[in-house]
């Protein structure tokens, strides 16, 4: 009887002592991050242009194509040749992300690989404002996301490689 | 004729085409170079189909289509041809639809996408044409045309213009103008609205929207009388990702069986003073000498007080009202209502802008009975007989219908004016007639048919025949042809034509030469129309054609003259219920000189500016300043709004609902597309709102119910069906009256000043693209006194009246009459009206003696 309830007691704690010796599978989030897979839909951001030049010209597929209504876009016509070599440009870019899916329709749909969503998923804020991420932020996002979070190479559907054509 | 398409059976008239048949039997046939207004051209071959017996294919729109063929359209063969086409348009397309404006209303990118074109077995080069951003308002991106000829077409067969052709052949093509200069052209907007790609677009509207994008609304153009329907695309905020709602652009309506999709530059480039930054925003009520910010609730309270203190102290006919013809047929009625029954007082004025005294006299003949024919009359006509009138710029859809009538409907046009003007060149008896003379030139007529339909015995209870005889009994032709200028020959041919004619129509507008055209000119007009109408046995043959979007609507609502709505005094006081006062309304020029004899001391005006939209302008200035209290309701900030005791932001035709209704008796309604701007508020209504403090009863929850109360005294009007015209008739003693203000020693010019392309009312010169087009006015002058004044085309001159001054660009025109100088109306800054007289009691066209002089 008591070798019973002795063996129970060690077959559990073995099962302690193994996984307290085996890989953990948490992490010590913020300290630690995930890293998620290749092609997970996160933050959006500008992709900038070769030369420096803003890739968006404007033509509204992505607004057209998300199924939440969340990018508002108005086009304007620029002098700058540099900045906007095809002339429309986004005066106004924004996307309110707290009524995305993270669908990804937006980066499939950008003729010109503007717009992308990177594999930044720590979106948390303290207020609605902050999650409209307009065109400033999306280029500013943009210039800093490294490989890493943005996900080199990834194979999905229409995905390109970074800063790639 | 029978046939079948793609087995379905159809019947056609003899003489339409495959496509036409297609179309009536519901089967779509791809085009691209196609345009129900043009002659077939069949350059893009998208339309061939397969007709049964013939080895052929045959393009369906430039094939007729005859009895018993057996048409397919959807074959494997046909659709693999089209492929074909695409592919080939496509090796050199640049394809940079996500920075082309027709992106989404394209027809190349629609049928690419139908046909399912995605590769192809042709390369070269994509074209690399830069785009040519010369012109005003036009930008041509010619990498992007595919050759369909329709702008070309376009600008020669419906406008009679031809300021674009082809240059270069093959690949090196493009569509532009001799030499490459800017284009200088009507700016109709026609070319780019017909340009089935992004190869012509208007800058107003290039790279700001996607046509994925905008919601379309139908609506009515509100500038002037012709009323074509528009298209109005807008931006909704909540269905699309914009973030605010904004009017884009306006497109023509190709059903509009008036316009046949073509409109003007007005239509086209005018509705930019939708989003105008000089819009008023907000509410002003005086206090002390500075106008303030207020809200409505106040400046409502502080209108009401002010009207109500004096009419309470001087009578209630030291009140008056003017409503602009431009205002909608609600608010006319309200403003007709609150002034009669709140204030109790009829002193009522629509003042018809520059064209007052023709119109209003045309305005009683018409209200009275004369119906004006429709623009589908100018098609059937053979006879087209237009005096002083140019309605290609007055008008300008309406004169696309005459040119179209003249060019390739077989009828004659006759054009009797003192200006060369587009008509003169189509025209196939032009008459260069002295200014004024028009009236004289009718009567004239008129006295002619008289004795043919007394042979006919036509005359049958025709009233008011004996004294019209007897007051045309001593104009014979020698003296026509003095006053007129032109030989007796040619009038007695003028009169045997018309006699001869079978379906004449006589043409009449209200503005363009207006200031030599009195209350005898109208007369004369309607005369003639009776007695044509007696001669061919139809309605009075003729168009009048009113100055602005609803100056006929004003006047049926009761805005004007002793006009009640519908006309019957005892059904208004009956649906009204209450005693409506007798005083009839009165004109503009009888109203200013009872606000300068201080009888009228508080007035009401309702959109627009008297200083810089009436005859007598710069009176009109000063009277307002004498007022006691002035209230001003309007879009813009005008002389009158500043010297205003309180100020009512309007909106415009984009931000509320109503109608307005053209020359013919059209209603054309609209709803709004966009809300109003700031605290502006729609004007029926405030008008609600002032006759709510003034205790009249306004119960209409919506639009709806107000015109069902319109509808209960003029049965029918929004729904079109009954224009219960009696048909009338009586003729009028024909009297010449002559000019306020005659020609002579320093003043030695006749000015006449009338309506232009891109100037019209107010709204014009606050919408960028029209004010930049026309910046300053054009002053023309014939070749012969440009060259004893040594004067050349471009030069700034100044033309002086005894009454004001105005700086403009001297165009010399060869054909017109000597003596005479032309200088737009309305263009801001610049306003005609200030140098213009007033007209006096009798109804003597103003005239306007002026001196021109070169600035240095
Ligand atoms: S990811 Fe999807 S839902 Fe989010 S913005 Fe893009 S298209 Fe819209
Ligand atoms: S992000 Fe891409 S799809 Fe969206 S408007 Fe810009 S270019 Fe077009
Ligand atoms: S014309 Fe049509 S196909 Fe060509 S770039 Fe423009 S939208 Fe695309
Ligand atoms: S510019 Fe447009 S309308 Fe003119 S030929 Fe080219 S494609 Fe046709
Ligand atoms: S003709 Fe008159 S109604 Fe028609 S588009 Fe031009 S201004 Fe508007
Ligand atoms: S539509 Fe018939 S050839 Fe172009």
């Amino acid at each position: 009887m008591i070798v019973r309830h002795i063996t129970a007691l060690l077959k559990g704690l073995s099962i302690t002592l193994k996984e307290f010796f085996s890989r953990k599978s948490t992490q010590q989030y913020p300290e630690e991050k995930r890293q998620p897979y290749a092609a997970y839909r996160g933050i959006h951001y500008f992709r900038p242009g070769e030369n420096g030049e803003e890739r968006c010209v404007a033509c509204g597929l992505c607004a057209a194509v998300c199924p939440n209504h969340c990018i508002f876009i108005e086009a304007a016509e620029s002098e700058d040749e540099l900045k906007h070599p095809e002339r429309q440009y986004a005066e106004i870019y924004s996307i309110m992300l707290e009524r995305c899916l993270f669908c990804g329709y937006c980066e499939e749909a950008c003729p010109k690989q503007a717009i992308a969503l990177s594999r930044r998923y720590d979106m948390a804020v303290n207020t609605r404002n902050q999650m409209i991420y307009t065109k400033d932020k999306l280029l500013a996002e943009g210039l800093e996301l490294d490989e890493e979070s943005v996900g080199g190479e990834i194979k999905k559907t229409g995905r390109r490689s970074l800063w790639g054509a | 004729m029978k046939l079948t398409i793609e087995s379905k059976k159809v019947e056609i008239e003899p003489g339409a085409t495959i496509l036409q048949a297609a179309e009536k039997a519901g089967v779509y046939v791809p085009t691209l170079c196609h345009d129900k207004r043009l002659k077939a051209y069949g350059s893009c071959r998208m339309c061939l189909v397969e007709v049964a017996g013939s080895r052929k294919l045959l393009t369906a729109c430039s094939t007729p289509a005859a009895d018993g063929m057996v048409v397919s359209v959807n074959t494997e063969r046909l659709n693999e041809i089209r492929r074909r086409l695409l592919e080939l348009l496509l090796v050199h397309h640049p394809l940079d639809c996500p920075v082309c404006d027709a992106s989404g209303a394209c027809r190349l990118q629609d049928m690419t996408f139908e046909y399912g074109v995605t590769s192809g077995d042709f390369s070269d080069k994509r074209k690399d044409i830069p785009v040519v951003t010369n012109s005003p308002m036009i930008e041509r991106n010619m990498g992007r045309c595919i050759f369909c000829g329709k702008c070309v077409r376009v600008c020669d067969e419906v406008k009679g213009v031809r300021a674009i052709g082809y240059s270069g052949r093959g690949f090196e093509g493009s569509v532009g103008t001799a030499f490459g200069v800017p284009m200088d052209c009507e700016f109709c907007g026609n070319c780019v609205a017909s340009c089935p790609v992004g190869a012509l677009t208007s800058k107003p509207f290039k790279n700001k929207a996607r046509p994925f994008f905008l919601s379309e609304e139908t609506s009515v153009c509100s500038y002037c009388g012709t009323g074509c329907r528009l298209k109005l695309d807008y931006s909704d905020p909540e269905q699309h990702s914009f973030l605010q709602g904004k009017l884009w652009r306006t497109r023509p309506d190709d059903q509009d069986e008036l316009t046949a999709g073509s409109f003007c530059g007005r239509g086209a480039f005018g509705y930019e003073y939708v989003h105008s930054a000089d819009r008023l925003r907000s509410p002003y009520v005086k206090r002390g000498r500075k106008q303030e910010q207020s809200d409505w609730p106040r400046a409502l309270d502080a209108a009401a007080d002010g009207l109500r203190e004096v009419a309470s102290r001087y009578g209630s006919a030291a009140v008056a009202g003017i409503i602009s013809s431009q205002a909608t047929n609600e608010e006319s009625y309200l403003l007709s209502k609150l002034m009669r029954v709140g204030l109790g007082s009829g002193m009522i004025c629509a003042p018809a802008g520059l064209g007052e005294l023709a119109w209003r006299e045309a305005a009683f003949e018409i209200l009275a009975g004369l119906p004006t024919a429709a623009a589908g009359e100018i098609t059937a006509a053979d006879l087209l007989l237009t005096v002083e009138s140019d309605l290609s710029e007055s008008h300008p859809v309406l004169g696309i219908r005459v040119l179209q009538a003249a060019r390739y409907g077989g009828a004659r046009l006759i054009y009797a004016s003192a200006r060369e003007t587009k008509l003169s060149h189509y025209a196939a008896s032009d008459l260069r007639i002295k200014p004024g003379s028009g009236a004289v030139l009718m009567a004239y007529l008129g006295r002619c048919l008289l004795e043919k339909v007394k042979r006919r015995g036509g005359l049958k209870g025709l009233l008011g025949l004996g004294e019209f005889t007897s007051s045309v009994r001593k104009l014979t032709a020698g003296k026509t042809a003095r006053a007129t200028g032109i030989s007796v020959g040619e009038l007695t041919d003028l009169a045997d034509q018309l006699d001869a004619a079978k379906k004449p129509l006589l043409l009449i507008s209200h503005l363009a030469h207006e200031t030599q055209k009195g209350s005898d000119y109208a007369r004369a007009a309607a005369n003639l129309a009776y007695l044509l109408a007696r001669l061919k046995g139809c309605d009075p043959p003729v168009v009048f054609a009113s100055e602005f979007s609803n100056s006929r609507g004003v006047l049926d609502m009761g805005g004007d003259r002793s006009l009640y709505p519908g006309g019957n005094l005892e059904e208004v006081e009956k649906i009204w219920d209450v005693k409506v006062p007798g005083a009839t309304g009165l004109a503009a020029a009888e109203l200013l000189e009872k606000i300068e004899a201080g009888q009228i001391k508080a007035l009401y005006i309702a959109g627009l500016d008297p200083a810089t939209q009436l005859l007598g302008g710069a009176r009109w200035g000063k009277a307002l300043r004498k007022l006691d209290f002035l209230v001003v309701q309007d879009i813009f900030a005008t002389e009158a709004s500043r010297a205003a005791a309180v100020v009512l932001p309007g909106v415009s035709w984009a931000e509320k609902e109503g109608s307005y209704t053209n020359f013919s008796g059209r209603v054309g309604t609209f709803k709004p597309v966009v809300k109003p701007l700031g605290l502006a508020r729609t004007e029926w209504q405030v008008m609600m709102g002032l006759m709510e403090r003034f205790g009249v009863a306004a119960n209409y929850p919506d639009l709806a119910a107000l015109r069902c109360e319109i509808e209960k005294l003029l049965p029918g009007y929004f729904s079109g069906k009954t224009r219960n015209n009696k048909p009338g008739g009586t003729l009028m003693p024909f009297v010449t009256k002559g000019l306020v203000e005659k020609p002579g020693g320093k003043y030695r010019f006749l000015m006449l000043s009338g309506n232009s392309l891109f100037q019209l009312g107010s709204y014009s010169g606050h919408s960028a693209a029209l004010s930049e087009r026309m910046p300053r006015p054009v002053v023309e002058m014939s070749g012969r006194d440009a060259v004893r004044l040594k004067l050349a085309n471009d030069d700034l001159v100044e033309v002086v009246s005894r009454r004001g001054k105005l700086r403009g660009k001297l165009k010399v025109v060869e054909g017109n009459i000597s003596g005479v100088v032309y200088v737009p109306a309305y263009v801001p800054g610049a306003a005609a009206a200030a140098l213009l007289p007033a007209p006096d009691s009798k109804g003597r066209a103003v005239g306007c003696a002026v001196a021109v002089r070169k600035v240095r």
